[in-house]
């Protein structure tokens, strides 16, 4: 065992089990040291960045606003199988819901949920809810009229042709709500009553994909008109993809270029590149605004030099978008690319092209190998940056340029749908992560042979 | 030879393509700039003619000025408590990372750079969730913390790369001599890793500085930042205030960038004579 690996002159100090033991001890002691020192940064990025994000990313597939909505509903209709319409006592549930419920703001909250999911949904339990309420007027109260009470959207929007149906009120509760709107009939509402009593809903990941949950519970394309999210991921990627693209460009000959210049004009070069780079990117994007602008510079010179009898467009487009990207992208491709360019002894080179190569194959079957790695990490940082654009696309772009992040901060603070912004920001995260993994492994192993 | 003429010919055009692309680089800077001296709201040249105006909008007493300088104050404080707590966990972070059998190494690291990685809206909106709760929303905690956070990969990555050069014998030769591992982190780590320390706490600082996606989810509406008035300024009419401002944010991360270049310059000759 290991005690015959000892010296003996340790044996007469101590029990090979004793240092084992002492050894093992400061083993932990040390580990205790290391983890005392990065334990509390540690722990601060757990609780206030990865945390915050999980929890939010798991509105994705939160689901209980139906059921603390519609509680009596959400149990009823347990007992539907799905075709048709319910029975007479999950009718009976919701008209219950509708007519005594407790916490109002829940059923506006329930309505919009369903809403997201059916079109048309709140409007349905809009007109229910008052056709109910003036049911229950007409058969306590006939005589009062304007009963509309102050409030919230949904119980205080009756209008006079509900009154119509108010009389409605007689028969079961399916012939009454049936009587009050007809949409009642049609099994996609119920349908959709239901998933929303699921535990969890695939509802929001399935709507940034453009699907949707079918009534038989497969799953199918939305309808057109919501089919917008797979036009702005690939948008996003192919923004992102060409920016990088247009970077590796015009920063490869330059970093090429200022990796040959004599230090002190390298430096100085160098400079040029680290200004921008430290520069605020809303100063940057603020400065291309100016001189995009259509009474901007650019469109002065344009039009003094006579390239165009009339002020170009250049700004809240996709050229607007490409050119201010760039210029924040491009210090982050020069970088990399100059340290590794820098490492490359320019013998290397001269050695190939005395063997007898072109410059061609000098450049493609040498330099480009050695000088690979900076492109790859050049652009694995850019294509990542770009991808998460947000300032940028929101003050150069047009509507039709904005990114996801841009979508991402409109659904919660335009729409305050958590659960998409929630959604798309899994996507988001999503496509990071697996272009962080396969454009390191393609850097990794491309040009090893 | 044919080939020397055509490398010299290649040569000259890489060396004209790089001077454009760095012209591009630094000509919306030095072109916008100007327009801040501007007599006139316009952004046009040439300029009718020269003034202060619109500096002196900022730094006078004006309302928009008041408004101008607690946007000022208030991206110092909050850059400056940022930057405090990034640097202090991120450099004692680091070091603990530096250290012999550390478990999980690669994971942790992973998790102490991943603000770097995940897009900010992303955390902007999960920090507006979460700090809803802890009813941190609007309040300068909420925006400290966020901030610290965006800068912690930048302190870990600088501490580490100075630490990288540092050689662990001098902490070991401390020990061994019997000072306690605090002081010898004091009085011998520290002042050969301070350079490192300091260009994170610069970078820390000018994360904050210049942050703007988070604060607009964080901040209450009176709660301006410089960045944030820009921002508003941007979206809804561009003054040559706005232009003026990012002049003076400019500046400042301008010389903040001597500072870190500074800084490098020292650390290289400090552990390089070590």
């Amino acid at each position: 065992m290991s005690a015959t690996s000892f010296p003996a002159e340790a044996e007469q100090v101590l029990q090979p089990a004793q240092l084992h033991r002492a050894v093992k001890k400061s083993g932990r002691k040390r580990r205790l040291v290391s983890l005392a020192l990065f334990g509390p940064l540690l722990a601060f990025v757990l609780v206030f960045f990865i945390f915050p994000i999980l929890s939010f990313m798991a509105l994705a597939f939160h689901n209980d606003e139906v059921k603390t909505g519609f509680p009596l509903t959400s149990q009823a209709i347990q007992s539907w199988n799905g075709i048709g319409t319910p029975s007479e006592q999950v009718f009976e549930a919701l008209a219950q819901d509708l007519r005594e419920s407790s916490n109002p703001e829940a059923v506006t909250i329930a309505a919009a949920r369903l809403n997201f999911d059916v079109i048309g949904f709140r409007s349905l339990i809009v007109s229910t809810a008052s056709g109910l309420r003036q049911a229950a007027d007409a058969t306590s109260k006939p005589a009062q009229e304007e009963s509309v009470p102050d409030g919230f959207s949904i119980f205080g929007n009756a209008t006079a042709e509900d009154s119509s149906q108010a009389a409605a009120g007689l028969g079961t509760p399916k012939q009454q709500l049936i009587s009050i709107d007809p949409r009642w009939e049609e099994t996609r509402y119920w349908a959709a009553l239901k998933r929303g009593t699921w535990a969890v809903t695939p509802l929001y990941i399935l709507a940034a994909l453009d699907l949707r949950t079918a009534d038989d519970g497969s799953i199918e394309w939305a309808s057109p008109d919501r089919q917008i999210y797979l036009t702005l991921i690939g948008r996003t990627f192919f923004v992102s993809a060409i920016v990088t693209l247009i970077s590796i460009a015009l920063g490869f000959p330059v970093a090429r270029f200022i990796s040959t210049q004599p230090p002190s004009r390298a430096n100085l070069f160098m400079f040029l590149v680290l200004v921008p780079l430290w520069t605020s990117i809303l100063v940057r994007t603020t400065a291309w605004v100016v001189l995009l602008q259509g009474e901007g510079l650019l469109n002065d010179i344009i039009v003094k030099l006579g390239l165009s009898a009339t002020r170009l467009p250049l700004i809240h487009n996709r050229f607007g978008v490409y050119v201010a990207m760039v210029h924040i992208c491009l210090p982050f491709m020069v970088l990399p690319l100059y340290s590794v360019m820098k490492s490359v002894p320019s013998s290397y080179t001269r050695a190939a092209a005395s063997l007898g190569a072109a410059p061609l194959r000098v450049f493609f079957k040498v330099y480009l190998p050695l000088v690979f790695p900076g492109v790859a990490a050049g652009a694995l940082l850019v294509f990542i940056m770009g991808l998460g654009f947000y300032v940028t696309p929101a003050l150069v772009g047009g509507p039709r340029d904005q990114m996801l992040s841009y979508f991402i901060a409109a659904a919660i603070s335009r729409d305050l749908n958590w659960g998409l912004a929630a959604a798309l920001s899994i996507i988001l995260v999503v496509i990071v992560i697996v272009t962080l993994f396969v454009l390191r492994r393609f850097s990794s192993t491309a040009f090893t042979r | 030879m044919v080939n020397t003429s055509l490398e010299r010919a290649s040569n000259l055009a890489v060396a004209v393509v790089s001077l454009l692309v760095l012209l591009f680089l630094i000509v919306p800077l030095l072109v916008a700039i100007p327009l801040s001296f501007n007599l006139e709201p316009y952004f046009t040249y040439p300029m009718p003619g020269y003034s202060l105006r619109w500096y002196a909008e900022i730094f006078g007493s004006s309302a928009n000025g008041v408004a101008w300088h607690a946007a000022f104050a208030n991206s110092l404080f909050i850059g400056l408590c940022a930057c405090a707590v990034a640097t202090v966990l991120g450099t004692m972070a680091s070091f603990g990372l530096n250290r012999e059998d550390v478990p999980f190494r690669g994971l942790v690291q992973g998790l102490l750079l991943s603000p770097l990685v995940v897009p900010v809206v992303v955390f902007a909106t999960g920090s507006v969730y979460f700090f809803a709760r802890l009813s941190l929303v609007g309040t300068y905690t909420g925006l400290i913390i966020a901030h610290a956070l965006l800068g912690v990969p930048y302190v870990v990555i600088t501490v580490t790369a100075a630490l990288s050069g540092f050689d662990n014998n001098l902490y070991r030769a401390g020990v061994s001599l019997g000072a306690t591992p605090l002081s010898v982190f004091r009085r011998v780590v520290l002042p050969l890793i301070a350079p490192g320390v300091a260009s994170g706490a610069v970078f820390a600082f000018v994360v904050s500085w210049d942050e703007i996606i988070v604060t607009l989810f964080l901040a209450y509406p009176e709660q301006h930042t410089v960045p944030r008035r820009l921002w508003a300024g941007v979206n809804e009419q561009l003054s040559p205030v706005v232009i003026a401002a990012s002049t003076i944010l400019f500046i400042i991360t301008l010389g903040l960038l001597f500072a870190t270049e500074y800084l490098r310059r020292r650390n290289e000759r400090l552990l390089g004579s070590a």
